[in-house]
């Protein structure tokens, strides 16, 4: 299945109201996705009311933006998918996914960001549209914000229809890969930390066009800089375009922190506002999505189902999910408790937050279970194997596939497949069906 | 109805005959025939042009074959020919009722959001009760595409309902207001204009106008579709009272993301602050965007905003201190100068809040600011330390590692055949395959996947020349045959066929020679593999090569021994003592290592060697084998850099036309002239094709001759367009040299170097800088040699000036101020009347770096020429500051 049509259900669209006293951003929540059937999540007053506005105006500039548009595309009309909204006990939290599955936005309000009356754990789809975008832009430090997420939110009414209805077809590359961005940053590691003004100049200096030429990042003399070669303790960056919507964010932060995946080529750029945190993670390019980075495959050509299900039992809005603890209530290795929570982060059931190194729960609003391909190299490594198509050698294995007999060994930095997609990829984007397939039988008779 | 019967109708008759009748035959019938007609209309109709007019049918009247689409075809045929044509010269309506079509709303409802452009033509559906109206953006995209905004089309509608949508309907693609009015021809209405007229004809609320414009640059639109909406709102002129009644609005508009949306709604507020001043708190609340601007005019206009409120309202002083802050961020040293001005002005530097926020920016300002901001913050003022130089190591010399075993040969092949940017990864894979070759061939089944893989890349190597000579190389390994006999077999398969003195011939041939060694069962390292990461061979490795050879009874193939000497490493020779001449190969090593040998008869090979000597004298030998007289074959070729500043006959447009005349002529062809200083005769128009299009071949072609480059930096010249940005931009192969160790930067590297400088495209242009960076860091170029290229371009008028600040800037950050200084002072040489224009940037520059090094300009020549600097301005004003630096020194 290349997509699935997603059919947002909105009592009334979402508004931004402006009261004598008070404004209120009235988000209305996707009756497809409330659980259990209750229609409220938060009735909440922020207290750095223009940041939140402003934070969650960017989550929604992402899911908007196409930071890559293939040429056969450039005539037609995007249409965009909403926000998802996260509310557990310590945290609220829009996530967003951009059309081009590039990039992927959080807002994370922590305890102290809100004044929370009323609370719900649970995920949904929120209404938002390029209307309450611009009205958040106008939000200052001084006005008073109510924010709630409920499904019969005081919303306007669109051309006397009370029932809003966006039809959006999400490409399984966009829903794989906004569960799989979580594995990625799973395994990002700190790389530097720039002040306020720092990042700021950092951020205006950027390339105002559409650049998709590889930079690197590096820190000088407490400034960051972007240069055309790598330099020792650098990071890649293409398509620096994507990182303009932190722009008009950077100003009321404390500092730009930067993480990074040297795996993949990926990189985590988070604002600090204290109790607010903005996240924009970016995969190596533009044109790539997070979807075919095959962070977990190997994970899950060895994990047990069994480490799976036990662990999704203990899952409870956790805002995050301790490790230790959950291997101690299921019985598992911290390793496997690993390698299972990677599992879950690919299936849309838990997030990854980098400032706290820990997942957090949330269960995403698609039906992944929808996704007959979600791993396709898994699916042709397990028909491999089932073929008997792995001959373990001395040196590796020879892997047959459509009559080409393909050599899988080890070298220093791991498997090496003699296949073209590990020729294109190497080891960028996880392991090649070959090399899985070899995983798995060597699994199999340890 | 036979097949020849319905096609004899629709390319014989007129459209209206053909209508009349096709809507007598049954439908069922007319259906049997939808292919054919399809096929008559791509063949005649659609790609008419590609066709042998003289052959086969000719339709009549292009119509009839549309109507014999639509009476034959279903909308799904329809929509599988990429664009559903519609009949202009019979109503369409007329058809769908003629032949009883009964998907009139599908083709209404496809065709509005797949192609608003047609909404012209299938309008009268709905017009005539066949359909009805969609009313999804896709109709207010439509009137963003009727060019010229023509009356009459349901102007009731447009006035009623329509064009009040045009505020909340951004566009899409190439369809928007911003893109109608902007390529309107000249003479024909805009958008704009006929809103106002409407408006002043009193058929459109004016004030309702007014706030739809406002409306639609809250809405987030992109800035250039934004930028439509704040021209028609400056357009409609908006009155005082108009203005004050909206003062929310425009304030509210300060926080656009939309830069030039800030310039615009700042506009509207200085006007309001003298009319009826907005409340102070709320002005500078709503004025930090503003203080914040890229753009040095609004970061000014709104400090200048904050100061008259500031004399307005004496208790905000402290926040309009704070708030003029903020405009420190900026990297205009003159808006950073107005801040400071503004601080001082308020008297607010002992407020706790002001100085912290001063302390903020002490390392941010321009270096003639630091002092006086640390002062001001209460700060200590700390000597910046020099920033570290960019690449942190200067380029040393990497031994290339060769393959270690067959598996790793095929696998670096593999992964080379797909992905041939490095171009040393490329000769690392090919030698490897040289040397484990037989062992590779002797298990068939280990080769399997090249076969496959190198017959696909064959069929469609893609862009990259260098991958169809990798597929080549690879199929003739797996198959056993000659790359010779292929490349007949594949002949006019690529886009671009294979030149006879092109790169992609000569490693042809290298590699060809490598396959016929191995098919005959003998394995040798190639002799032209690099031994290092200058990309030389090493005289003594050559030497080395040369002997395993001989020892193996195998004869040196000439295309390899070619590349191998015109890489022949230009130092280290001494080493190599012993030089036998029993061969061709061997005597013509032994010449190239300057010693005396017999000459030819290959005169490839001896062109080669000849280049490989040191130094190049004339050798009457080596131009005999020729039989002409050529650059570089046996006669030193001399090279010099033409820049002229070319225009178009109003002078509208100029450019710059780069020549690099080459002495001798070239009058002949040959294998190794894709190495020397150009390519064949009589190629006016594409001088540089042999280097291919993509970074890989252009960095695949920086390895041809790096002992000596200034073939490649000729081409280097000749192929940038500096007007042009593109993705992947592949002319930075040609700054790839400057990263590797060793080469001598020539005056024509220099001149890369200054030209690509000042290259519109920022990937290059940054690289430029970088690479010049690196190459005065490490003393291969001296600032006087980089100084005369840079004025070469500099004062032909052709660039603008302020393309070679910004590449001296980014050096400067990159931590070579000392050299740009240097550089700067020594471009300062000129006659008054040769001064380029907007120098005032650069004086600028020189001034900050000469203060932050603690430094002052010391050369006369320079002086004198700060001296006679014509113009006030910037020019003025800092060839006046940098004079007295001297002159407060003396």
């Amino acid at each position: 299945m290349s997509a699935i049509d997603r059919t947002y259900r909105y009592a009334r669209a979402s508004a931004y109201l402006t009261g004598t006293d008070a404004s209120r951003l009235s988000l209305t929540s996707d009756s497809t996705t409330a659980f259990d059937g209750f229609k409220r999540f938060l009735e909440a007053r922020a207290l750095i009311p223009d940041i939140s506005a402003k934070g969650l105006r960017a989550v929604s500039e992402v899911v908007a933006a196409r930071y890559y548009v293939p040429p056969t595309m450039l005539a037609k009309t995007l249409r965009e998918a909403d926000p998802v909204a996260t509310v557990s006990p310590g945290a609220v939290r829009f996530e967003g996914f951009s059309s081009c599955c590039s990039a992927y936005a959080r807002m994370d309000l922590n305890e102290g960001a809100l004044d929370v009356s009323f609370r719900r754990n649970g995920t949904t789809n929120v209404d938002f549209g390029q209307e309450l975008r611009g009205a958040l832009a106008n939000v200052g430090a001084n006005a008073e914000l109510r924010l709630s997420i409920e499904e019969n939110a005081v919303g306007i009414t669109r051309n006397n229809r009370t029932i809003v209805e966006k039809k959006v077809p999400l490409p399984s590359r966009w829903i794989k890969g906004f569960a799989e961005v979580q594995v990625v940053m799973a395994n990002m590691r700190p790389t530097f930390r720039l002040p306020r003004v720092a990042a700021q100049r950092f951020l205006r200096a950027l390339p105002r066009g559409k650049n998709d030429q590889v930079q690197f990042v590096s820190v000088r003399g407490g400034a960051a800089q972007l240069s055309a070669r790598p330099n020792d303790g650098s990071i890649p960056l293409r398509g620096s375009h994507r990182l303009r919507v932190l722009e008009p964010l950077v100003g009321r932060s404390e500092g730009l922190e930067v993480f990074a995946s040297d795996a993949t080529g990926a990189s985590a750029w988070a604002l600090d506002f204290g109790v607010q945190r903005f996240w924009l993670v970016l995969n190596a390019d533009p044109w790539r999505g997070f979807s075919g980075d095959g962070g977990t495959l190997s994970g899950m050509a060895k994990s047990g189902a069994d480490a799976v299900s036990a662990l999704r039992a203990q899952l409870n809005w956790q805002d995050q999910i301790d490790v230790s603890s959950l291997a101690t209530a299921t019985g598992h290795t911290p390793q496997m408790v690993e390698s299972a929570l990677a599992e879950l982060a690919a299936r849309g059931l838990v997030g990854f937050d980098l400032s706290r190194n820990g997942y957090f729960h949330r269960v995403l609003p698609f039906d992944l279970e929808q996704l007959d391909d979600l791993n396709p190299r898994l699916k042709a490594a397990i028909e491999l194997l089932d073929d008997g198509a792995v001959k373990l050698t001395t040196a590796g294995a020879d892997v047959t596939s459509q009559g080409i007999v393909h050599s899988v060994n080890q070298s220093d930095e791991g498997w090496r497949c003699t296949c073209p997609w590990f020729a294109k990829h190497g080891r960028k984007r996880g392991p090649c069906k070959h090399v899985l397939a070899v995983e798995m039988q060597l699994e199999k008779q340890a | 109805m036979s097949e020849d019967n319905l096609i004899s109708i629709i390319s014989r008759k007129k459209a209206r005959a053909a209508l009349e009748a096709l809507a007598a035959i049954a439908p069922a019938e007319r259906r049997k025939h939808a292919k054919a007609v399809a096929r008559l209309y791509n063949d005649r109709v659609l790609f008419a042009f590609q066709q042998d007019k003289t052959k086969g049918i000719r339709p009549h009247d292009q119509d009839a074959v549309i109507i014999g689409l639509f009476a034959t075809a279903t909308l799904s045929e329809l929509k599988k020919l990429g664009y559903v044509p519609t009949p202009a010269s019979v109503p369409i309506e007329d058809v769908f009722r003629a032949l009883e079509l009964n998907w009139a709303q599908d083709l209404v409802d496809y065709l509005v959001e797949d192609n608003p452009n047609a909404i012209g033509s299938i309008a009268p559906l709905w017009q005539s009760g066949l359909a009805q109206r969609p009313e999804s953006d896709g109709i207010i995209h439509g009137y963003y595409g009727l060019w010229h905004a023509r009356r009459g089309v349901d102007e009731e509608l447009l006035l009623s309902k329509d064009v009040w949508r045009f505020f909340e309907v951004e566009g899409a693609g190439e369809l928007s207001l911003a893109n109608h009015d902007k390529f309107v021809k000249p003479g024909m209405e805009t958008w704009s204009t006929r809103l106002i007229n409407y408006a002043e004809e009193g058929r459109l609320d004016r004030q309702r106008l007014l706030d739809a414009s406002l409306d639609a640059l809250e809405r987030d639109f992109g800035q250039y579709r934004a930028g439509w909406y704040s021209r028609f709102h400056t357009a409609l002129a908006p009155t005082a009272d108009e203005i004050a009644a909206r003062t929310e609005r425009y304030l509210g508009l300060l926080s656009s993301s939309v830069p030039p949306t800030v310039s615009f709604a700042l506009k509207y507020v200085q006007a309001l602050d003298r009319s009826s001043p907005v409340e102070p708190a709320r002005l500078l609340a709503s004025l930090e965007p503003a203080l914040q601007a890229r753009a040095k005019g609004p970061a000014l206009a709104a400090l200048k905003l904050v100061e008259r409120t500031a004399k307005r309202d004496k208790a905000i002083r402290t926040d309009a201190a704070h708030a003029a802050t903020l405009s420190l961020v900026s990297e205009d040293p003159a808006v950073q100068g107005k801040a400071l001005d503004l601080v001082d002005k308020l008297d607010q530097d002992n407020s706790e809040h002001v100085r912290a926020s001063l302390a903020d920016y002490v390392d941010m300002v321009a270096p003639s600011l630091r002092t006086r901001i640390a002062l001001m913050a209460g700060t200590a003022v700390q000597q910046a330390a020099p920033k570290p130089m960019l690449p942190a190591n200067i380029p040393t010399a990497t031994q290339l590692k060769p393959v270690a075993g067959a598996q790793d040969a095929l696998a670096l092949f593999l992964t080379v055949l797909e992905s041939p940017r490095d171009p040393f990864e490329v000769e690392r894979a090919v030698d490897g395959i040289s040397r484990f070759g037989v062992e590779l061939k002797n298990d068939g089944a280990r080769l399997s996947p090249l076969k496959k893989r190198a017959g696909q890349v064959c069929k469609n190597p893609g862009d990259a020349d260098i991958r169809a000579v990798l597929s080549l190389t690879g199929r003739a390994l797996c198959e056993g045959t000659s790359i010779a006999a292929l490349r007949q077999e594949t002949e006019g398969d690529y886009r671009r066929p294979i030149e006879e003195s092109s790169l992609q011939s000569l490693h042809l041939a290298r590699n060809g020679e490598m396959v016929e060694r191995i098919l005959s069962g003998t394995s040798l390292p190639i002799l032209s593999l690099p031994s290092d990461s200058s990309g030389t061979v090493a005289a003594w490795d050559l030497a080395g090569r040369l002997a395993d050879y001989r020892d193996a009874g195998a004869t040196p193939g000439v295309a390899d021994l070619s590349l191998a000497l015109l890489r022949l490493a230009g130092n280290a020779r001494d080493c190599v003592e012993d030089l036998p001449q029993s061969s061709e190969a061997e005597r013509a090593f032994a010449y190239a290592m300057g010693r005396d040998a017999d000459i030819g008869p290959t005169p490839e090979l001896w062109a080669a060697a000849w280049r490989a000597r040191r130094p190049n004298k004339e050798d009457q030998r080596i131009v005999s084998l020729f039989g002409t007289q050529m650059p570089d074959c046996g006669v030193p070729a001399r090279t010099k850099l033409n820049v002229v500043r070319e225009e178009s006959r109003g002078g509208e447009y100029f450019w710059v036309k780069v020549t690099v005349p080459i002495e001798p002529e070239i009058t002949g062809e040959s294998i190794v002239l894709p190495a020397t200083p150009t390519c064949s005769v009589g190629r006016r128009y594409f001088p540089v094709l042999h280097c291919g299009r993509t970074f890989a071949d252009v960095s695949w072609a920086s390895l041809s001759l790096p002992a000596a480059s200034d073939t490649f930096f000729r081409q280097a010249l000749l192929h940038q367009d500096v007007w042009q940005k593109l993705t992947d931009n592949h002319t930075r192969g040609y700054l790839e040299p400057f990263f590797r160790p060793g080469f001598d930067v020539s005056y024509l590297a220099a001149g890369v170097l200054a030209y690509y400088l000042a290259v519109e495209d920022k990937s290059v242009s940054s690289l430029a800088a970088e690479a010049a960076v690196t190459v005065l860091a490490d003393g291969r170029l001296s600032a006087n040699v980089f100084a005369d290229a840079v004025k070469t371009f500099m004062l032909s008028g052709s660039l603008p000036t302020a393309r070679w600040t910004k590449g001296f800037t980014a050096m400067a950050e990159a931590g070579a101020s000392r050299h740009v200084c240097e550089v700067i002072g020594l471009l300062l040489d000129f006659e008054p009347e040769q001064c380029p224009r907007d120098l005032g940037g650069m004086l600028e520059l020189l001034y900050e770096l000469h203060v932050e090094a603690g430094t002052r300009p010391e050369r006369a020549e320079t002086l004198a020429c700060l001296k006679s600097l014509p113009g006030g301005g910037k020019v003025a004003k800092f060839s006046d500051k940098l004079r007295s630096m001297t002159r407060q020194a003396a």
